[in-house]
């Protein structure tokens, strides 16, 4: 298991705390907690973090400050481009919701990895994360590619049982859904705008 | 829960385990035929395997977006912690992550500045392009594209061939695909264009773009500002998602499409030409796009054999033989140029 997931799971309302140095809004609080998380353990599928806890403290710190910084500047941008920006109003909002969406989504991938056996996620963060192929990963593994094409298909189905059993759809996970609700919500918005 | 379910459950189970078999086999650059047919074959045993297949597949895409831990991975918060085994991937990942840059970062750190590049693919070839700001372009065989971005725009222009555009959301920047007979203007959203010497063909999988004889990006939000008027700019017109249109200056035809006919359409992306029963003539148009050879059905009555295939775009060779094996057909190679389809005896 993860160390990054494990330390987050003990340490979350410590994360909590620092963010909310910065932020009062409890989502946007939330927003960055996940955030911390998710880049802790991305960092974490590239190379061992030896101090799981601090290395979350740290990237909670610069990550309430960069976002901060941030906001200041596209406040600004949006004074310059303000006549533009009315037209649009609705999609902008849309952009924003999305890019919530595709972090959850991920926030989720991530325990789903985490509830893999240790085969099965090496496996799939060889192929999907690291890019490699299945005859690399074979070649690599020193397994035949329908060995390595078999962990990946369990991997998906067990990734796949456990969106299922979280009470969630697994279809919003697939890669035409994502798409869709993009679309859905931004209609959504179109036409409450009319009204 | 009644007895039927029960009994039912292990058997779906097994087509479900499959269906991901499947999905994972068949993600590969070079499927041979062989593969493909045995995968129709499995895929055609009853409408539950046909729909898992599909779930599955579509699963299996969705993990894709795993990728985007690259993307983090390579931010300033996680960078501190760096490592032999870190540096070895942060080439790739700083591109990655300049890619994820959604709108708003794009906004404040990229404000005004340009970019502006070309891309040709030559017969049988394919790109994929992510542009500096998210979206991404595939260029089919045999076209020709430049994209240009500046503060106020994202301008492509495309001169010959076909491409698929997602588009990055980015409410101050239109992004608008030009060509020789008319511009699609979008926002966010999914759609191709192929532009020929006679018309443009634009199809629409998701969102909504306005067609234009002349180029709309100074000025983009006419669209909307025409539309909340309800009284659209008479040059303008608004092309749905689900829906294909023909245009020459001006439209020549707007018909919706049905979702399985835009995915067929849109196979070429993946790398497959898919033909679900259409005669050999159109089968033979399709695959002349991705080579310089000429195929020429010598006999008339094949002209109108029916074919339900998928090939591997861009390699003539092995769709030559797939063709053979799936629609019975005798393959003569009259010289490296010349190929001709007779009926088997």
């Amino acid at each position: 298991m993860s160390q990054v997931f494990k330390a987050f799971l003990k340490h979350k309302p410590v994360i909590r705390r620092i963010v909310g140095k910065y932020r009062s809004n409890p989502s946007d609080i939330e927003e960055l907690v996940q955030e911390t998380f998710l880049r802790a353990y991305a960092a974490e599928l590239k190379a061992e973090i030896r101090q799981p806890e601090k290395f979350l403290y740290r990237i909670a710190k610069n990550l309430s400050i960069s976002r901060a910084i941030r906001k200041e500047n596209s406040t600004t941008q949006f004074v310059g481009e303000l006549s533009e920006m009315e037209v649009f109003a609705d999609d902008g909002q849309v952009s924003q919701e999305d890019h919530l969406d595709a972090r959850q989504r991920l926030a989720v991938f991530a325990e789903a990895l985490e509830s893999l056996s240790p085969e099965l996620r090496e496996t799939l963060i060889m192929r999907r994360i690291e890019g490699l192929t299945v005859p690399k990963i074979a070649m690599r593994l020193d397994l035949s590619v329908s060995a390595i094409e078999k962990r990946l298909a369990k991997a998906i189905v067990d990734c796949y049982a456990y969106i299922r059993g979280k009470g969630l759809d697994p279809a919003d996970f697939g890669a035409k859904k994502i798409i869709r609700m993009k679309v859905a919500s931004r209609r959504v918005a179109t036409k409450s705008d009319k009204k | 829960m009644n007895n039927t379910n029960i009994t039912l459950l292990p058997r779906f189970q097994e087509i479900e385990r499959e269906a991901a078999l499947w999905a994972v086999r068949l993600d590969r650059e070079d499927v041979p035929a062989d593969l493909f047919l045995e995968f129709e074959q499995w895929r055609n045993q009853s409408a539950q395997h046909r729909e898992a297949a599909e779930r599955f597949k579509d699963f299996w895409a969705g993990t894709a977006d795993l990728d985007l831990f690259n993307d983090l991975a390579g931010t300033n918060a996680a960078s501190h912690e760096g490592s032999r085994r870190w540096r070895r991937f942060a080439p790739a990942m700083i591109a990655a992550s300049f890619a994820a840059c959604g709108a708003f970062v794009y906004m404040a750190l990229f404000a005004g500045a340009g970019f502006e590049q070309a891309y040709r693919t030559a017969v049988g070839e394919q790109q994929t392009i992510d542009l500096p700001d998210g979206s991404r372009i595939i260029l089919n065989t045999n076209s020709a594209l430049e994209a240009e971005f500046t503060a106020k725009a994202r301008i492509i222009r495309l001169t010959e061939g076909e491409a698929y555009f997602e588009v990055a959301k980015n409410p101050t920047k239109p992004f608008s695909v030009e060509t020789e007979k008319g511009t699609v203007t979008a926002v966010g959203t999914a759609f191709s264009v192929r532009v020929s010497s006679a018309e443009m063909n634009v199809l629409v999988s998701e969102g909504r773009v306005a067609l234009s004889s002349e180029p709309l990006y100074a000025g983009a939000s006419r669209i909307l500002s025409a539309q909340n008027q309800k009284q659209p700019h008479s040059d303008i017109v608004e092309v749905d998602a689900g829906q294909a249109a023909v245009y020459d200056r001006q439209v020549r035809e707007i018909k919706d499409v049905a979702e399985k006919e835009i995915e067929h359409q849109l196979d070429w992306q993946d790398g497959l030409l898919a033909f679900h029963g259409e005669p050999l003539s159109e089968v033979v148009a399709a695959i002349s796009h991705y080579t310089d050879a000429t195929i020429e059905i010598a006999d008339p009555s094949l002209a109108e054999h029916r074919v339900v295939a998928y090939y591997q775009v861009g390699k003539i060779e092995p769709m030559l033989e797939a063709l053979k094996l799936s629609a019975n057909v005798k393959v003569e190679r009259i010289d490296g140029r010349h190929v001709r389809l007779t009926q088997e005896d």
